[in-house]
């Protein structure tokens, strides 16, 4: 006697099919689970004998063997229960083709089916296998409810999907709640942030091109309060990187009823003590750290010169990439890691070491470490460097008239003027931003006319560039030129990318 | 020694020397002015640097770290300014102004109480290859005159004679640093003195200036004010640069250091409009930004 049921595993945030194979033969009674299954699934054999035998069926007094095929990759996850108890109780019974539903779900002791980690991407993978109806705990199918063809059967009781299998009954479909998307009040708003408008217009370049930020000033300037505002005029998501985005978040198990699909761009803040797993992610059964929880969205570092050095160099590799790559002793995990870095750093570790007025207490030893890691290998990676000063006293005359300083609106609105125009030129090259551009996509896209390429190699000599500072200077005077819709990258535009580079004199 | 000296042509040692007398164009203006200004005056390297604004770095030969810091940053900073610096040879404040001049790629004149073609003090034959590549030595005294003690006193007129206005930066209390001072308050020129701690003896000289009527200079850039020579500047930046780019560069003649946001609210522009500006005006080399502001290079 022998059946089969489909489910999925999860590697990284990727979705794989798996067949659930169950078998039932004479010997010794038994239950045992083969095909590289962790602790959580080996358990399962506790949690699905008492639960099929609480909804008042019989376990088989007989030797059970469950195979998860394919077997040489390691599986994990407690939503194999639900597949490997259908597949038991429908031993030796006359069942209803089922090669195009699919089961996920966690089995509690009485039968009820309990959320899961990792929805999303578990049904991407079925979906993509050609799997037509999926069946799964209530509390996943909004989550689920972002994939537009398929079947979702959202199930409560173990009951409840024993008769549906067998044809007593008929899950009811699940409702896509038209997705209503409320104009959202922006709760922050850059008008708030009395003058600093060069740096707004800076923040502004970076959100346009993706490009990484460094904020450098004393404290109290207002980098945190301005760093948190950058969110806000990063265009909309589209469809695909929801998608993505919700696929991590449902990986890593933060997903909640009230925010089943991820709507807004994520912006994660990691405090200075978090450790390389939990920035980079990894552990044993490896889960995205901050930087994927940050995907498409922003992640920052707030007092860089407090984190520890070797996080702050794990994350070259994965911030220049887009994509984690972790490796466990039987597998790679993948986790994506395209993210818009936005740090922000005292000059020294009392902040004073740029005020005239206040004084620095620092020795001479402790702000060299501090340089080092501000003007180290991954901050040379940063394609923008950012000098912020304390709001200057005319300004503060102004305090009271907000309607002067730029806000959020029109700062969103250039933003997306300049990814806009950078679609139309990427399309069908693979590129998404101009941040993401490699030495091929420079020398294609970066072209300069004879006076920005004079200008060029003049602060090529004059200001001491390195040639990866000198690519930098040509992405961002691109995306400066994108901001002004403009198709060839003038002087002007040149220039000002100049003001962003790395300041090595500090 | 005061007759004229005439050149023979089949003097190997002279070959290099030239030769400028009194009445003649090039002559220096200044110099001609004094009261018993040199009939001729014997020079290596380049002997129109002295029509620039002259202005006399001077001290003893023993000095104080402080002392050394001080000439070297008043002989950079006035070459940067374009001015030329003149001062004797001398080990001490001396060399370290005409070095300060000479790394800032400026003008520097050195004035010998011997032959130009002998080195005095001999430990800064480097130097005195130096000035005669880059900058200008002369002497009143015709090529083979030694060192003697009396001459040098003489040449201190010169050396305030040739400019506007002579700094004393370190002199010990019997000091020839005061006996150019002295000459130069005579001609009616300018004296400056750097101010010293009172309980180093290094400082008598220049603090005893200080109590006789020499202005003190509290900053290195006190320097530069009585000589005007920010207009100089004034004059190129309006050759070279645009309109908008000239008046961010008065702003900053007068404020000193400005951020960002400052220039563009006294420009009322906004910094997509600014920033490219800037960034051009840097490499005009007439500011330079540091921790997000921007000051004038050369103040």
């Amino acid at each position: 006697m022998l059946t089969k049921v489909k489910t999925a595993m999860l590697s990284g945030v990727e979705g794989y099919p798996v067949t659930v194979e169950t078998d039932l033969h004479r010997g010794m009674p038994g239950f045992h689970i083969v095909g590289l299954a962790d602790t959580t699934i080996k358990e399962a054999c506790q949690r699905i004998k008492p639960a099929i035998m609480n909804c008042g069926y019989i376990f088989p007094n007989e030797k059970v063997t469950v195979n998860l095929v394919p077997a040489s990759k390691p599986k994990e996850g407690s939503h194999f229960d639900l597949p490997i108890a259908i597949g038991i109780m429908m031993l030796g019974e006359e069942v209803p083709e089922m090669e195009n539903t699919a089961f996920l779900g966690e089995v509690s002791l009485d039968g009820k089916l309990n959320e899961i980690r990792g929805a999303l991407p578990l049904a991407i993978a079925l979906r993509n296998s050609g799997i037509k109806n999926i069946v799964l705990p209530e509390g996943n199918a909004r989550e689920v409810s972002i994939l537009e063809d398929i079947n979702i059967l959202p199930a409560a009781h173990l009951k409840e999907v024993a008769d549906y299998v067998r044809g007593n009954i008929r899950l009811d479909l699940y409702k896509r709640k038209e997705t209503q998307r409320q104009i959202k009040r922006i709760r922050s708003d850059f008008a708030q942030v009395v003058g600093q408008e060069s740096v707004k217009r800076a923040i502004v370049i970076g959100a346009a091109g993706n490009h990484g930020m460094l904020m450098m000033g004393g404290p109290g300037c207002g980098k945190t309060m301005m760093a948190k505002r950058i969110p806000g005029i990063l265009p909309e998501l589209s469809y695909e990187e929801k998608m993505e985005i919700t696929g991590v978040y449902s990986v890593a198990g933060l997903l909640s009823s009230e925010n089943p699909v991820i709507q807004d761009r994520p912006f994660r803040s990691p405090h200075h003590t978090i450790t390389q797993t939990g920035l980079i992610g990894g552990g044993s059964r490896p889960r995205p750290g901050e930087l994927s929880l940050a995907h498409r969205g922003v992640l920052f570092l707030d007092e860089l010169g407090e984190f520890d050095s070797r996080v702050i160099d794990a994350m070259r590799q994965p911030v220049e990439d887009g994509i984690v790559r972790i490796n466990r002793n039987l597998e790679e995990v993948i986790f994506p890691s395209r993210v818009m870095v936005v740090i922000a750093a005292n000059p020294c570790k009392c902040g004073n070491l740029w005020d005239e007025k206040k004084v620095c207490t620092c020795s001479r030893k402790q702000i060299e470490s501090h340089r080092r890691k501000l003007m180290g290998p991954f901050a040379d990676r940063i394609d923008m460097h950012i000098k912020v000063n304390p709001v200057a006293k005319e300004e503060l005359n102004e305090i009271r008239d907000s309607q002067k300083w730029e806000g959020t609106l029109s700062m969103r609105r250039k933003v997306q003027g300049a990814r806009l125009f950078q679609q139309e030129r990427y399309k069908g090259t693979g590129y998404g931003c101009n941040s993401e551009l490699d030495e091929k996509g420079i020398k294609r896209f970066c072209q300069l006319g004879d006076e920005g390429q004079a200008m060029m190699v003049a602060a090529y000599e004059r200001l001491g560039l390195s040639m990866r500072g000198y690519n930098k200077i040509l992405k961002l005077a691109r995306t400066i030129a994108d901001l002004d819709s403009c198709d060839n990258i003038g002087s002007e535009h040149v220039a000002e990318a100049l003001l962003y580079r790395i300041d090595l004199d500090y | 020694m005061k007759g004229v000296y005439i050149m023979k042509e089949t003097d190997s040692i002279t070959e290099r020397v030239q030769v400028v007398k009194l009445g003649e164009p090039n002559y220096p203006e200044l110099l001609a002015e004094i009261r018993r200004p040199p009939k001729q005056l014997f020079y290596i390297g380049r002997l129109e640097m002295l029509k620039a604004m002259c202005v006399a770095v001077v001290g003893s030969r023993t000095t104080t770290l402080y002392g050394r810091n001080v000439a070297t940053q008043i002989g950079r900073r006035l070459a940067q300014q374009g001015a030329t610096v003149v001062s004797g040879m001398a080990l001490g404040i001396d060399s370290c102004a005409h070095r300060g001049a000479l790394e800032a790629k400026g003008n520097t004149a050195a004035v010998f109480g011997c032959g130009v073609d002998r080195c005095y003090p001999p430990e800064n034959q480097k130097l005195k290859s130096r000035l005669e590549e880059g900058g200008l030595v002369l002497s009143e005294y015709p090529p083979g005159t030694a060192p003697n003690r009396y001459n040098f006193p003489e040449r201190n007129r010169i050396i305030s004679g040739l400019c506007l206005m002579t700094i004393v930066v370190q002199a010990r209390n019997r000091s020839g640093a005061l006996i150019t001072a002295e000459q130069a308050a005579d001609q009616g020129r300018e004296v400056m003195a750097v101010p010293g701690n009172i309980d180093s003896q290094y400082n008598l000289g220049n603090n005893k200036l200080i109590k006789e009527g020499a202005m003190p200079i509290i900053s290195i850039d006190d320097i530069l004010e009585p000589l005007g020579l920010n207009r100089a500047d004034e004059r190129r930046a309006k050759e070279t640069l645009s309109d908008t780019e000239f008046e961010i560069f008065s702003m900053l003649s007068q404020r000193g250091e400005m951020s960002i946001d400052e220039i563009c609210m006294c420009l009322g522009k906004k910094p997509a409009y600014v920033n490219p500006i800037l960034s051009v005006m840097e490499m005009k080399g007439f500011t330079y930004s540091a921790l997000g502001k921007v000051f004038l290079a050369n103040i």
